[in-house]
């Protein structure tokens, strides 16, 4: 590496730093503008200055992520209320994010992936699910997670789901295999 | 309100609605969305569990690994975790700051 290359790189990489430090300093809801707090986590490792700020950039949301993290919060409460109109609670009743186990309570693992698999929303009726239901944008891929589904029924033939916070057990028969919904955060 | 109402984690009939905050799902669709969305929740879990604010469910969910599945809940927050990170993640997620920057104010109450 020559020295002009050198210097191009050091200059590169002050205009990285600058920039991250200009946004981090943005004044807080509860601080002003260039008041001194944190940081000890993020200087943990020794990293160095460059790590830092890497690390504190990946932290952060980029403005995609911040419009799908809005979007999806709209999509599951859309679901929830259309499904709370079609099962009213009592005699339903609609569980969130329920991990798929067995009949001891341990989460059951896909042997391919090693990984768990979570539902997004299940109705149950009695100690039985009847519905299940996965909510997720017009275009993702959900297929992995189907697949995932599919093969830990396959290995097992009693599935049992997860609720009230891990304080339960509801059972998921293979008439309650999860259903996919597309929703347009908009519509 | 008491800690298990908060948390929607109660009896039968009452509080079944689980607080959810965050899911790896919700980046899918956004180029290399789920990576970054995996990256940033590990890093924040790690940090949550550095402070003492994660559960035993958020620090067994921690332990298991991230990935596409994953979601941010209340059950997974201690009490004083759901307060201060429960309440001000949207605000987070909107203010486009790293999250020790953001959320280490509301830590010092």
């Amino acid at each position: 590496m020559n020295i002009l290359d050198a210097i191009g790189m050091v200059r590169a990489n002050l205009r990285h730093w600058k920039a991250a430090e200009s946004v981090e300093n943005q004044a807080h809801p509860r601080y002003p503008a260039g008041s001194s707090h944190g940081g000890e986590f993020m200087s943990k490792g020794g990293g160095g200055i460059a790590s830092e700020i890497s690390k504190a950039e990946r932290g952060r949301f980029r403005v995609g992520d911040r419009a799908n993290a809005e979007k999806g919060a709209v999509r599951e409460e859309k679901i929830r209320a259309k499904l709370a109109e079609k099962y009213p609670e009592p005699p339903h009743e609609i569980h969130s994010q329920v991990y798929l186990i067995d009949e001891r309570g341990k989460r059951l693992l896909d042997p391919k992936t090693g990984k768990a698999r979570r539902v997004d929303f299940v109705v149950a009726l009695g100690k039985k699910a009847i519905k299940s239901v996965e909510v997720t944008s017009k275009t993702a891929d959900k297929s992995s997670q189907m697949a995932r589904e599919r093969r830990l029924r396959q290995e097992n033939t009693k599935v049992y789901g997860l609720i009230r916070g891990g304080k339960a057990k509801i059972w998921m028969p293979a008439s309650a295999k999860t259903q996919v919904i597309r929703v347009r955060a908009s519509d | 309100m008491d800690a298990s109402k908060r948390k929607n984690a109660g009896n039968p009939g009452e509080g079944k609605r689980l607080k959810l905050y965050d899911r790896i799902a919700w980046y899918a669709d956004e180029g290399n969305g789920t990576a970054r969305a995996i990256e940033r929740m590990t890093l924040l879990m790690k940090w949550l569990d550095a402070k003492g604010l994660l559960s035993d469910i958020g620090k067994a969910e921690l332990e298991a690994g991230i990935n596409e599945d994953s979601v941010l809940n209340a059950p997974m927050l201690t009490d004083r975790g759901d307060e201060v990170v429960g309440t001000h993640y949207m605000e987070w997620v909107r203010s486009g700051k790293g999250f020790e920057t953001f959320f280490t104010p509301f830590l010092k109450d």
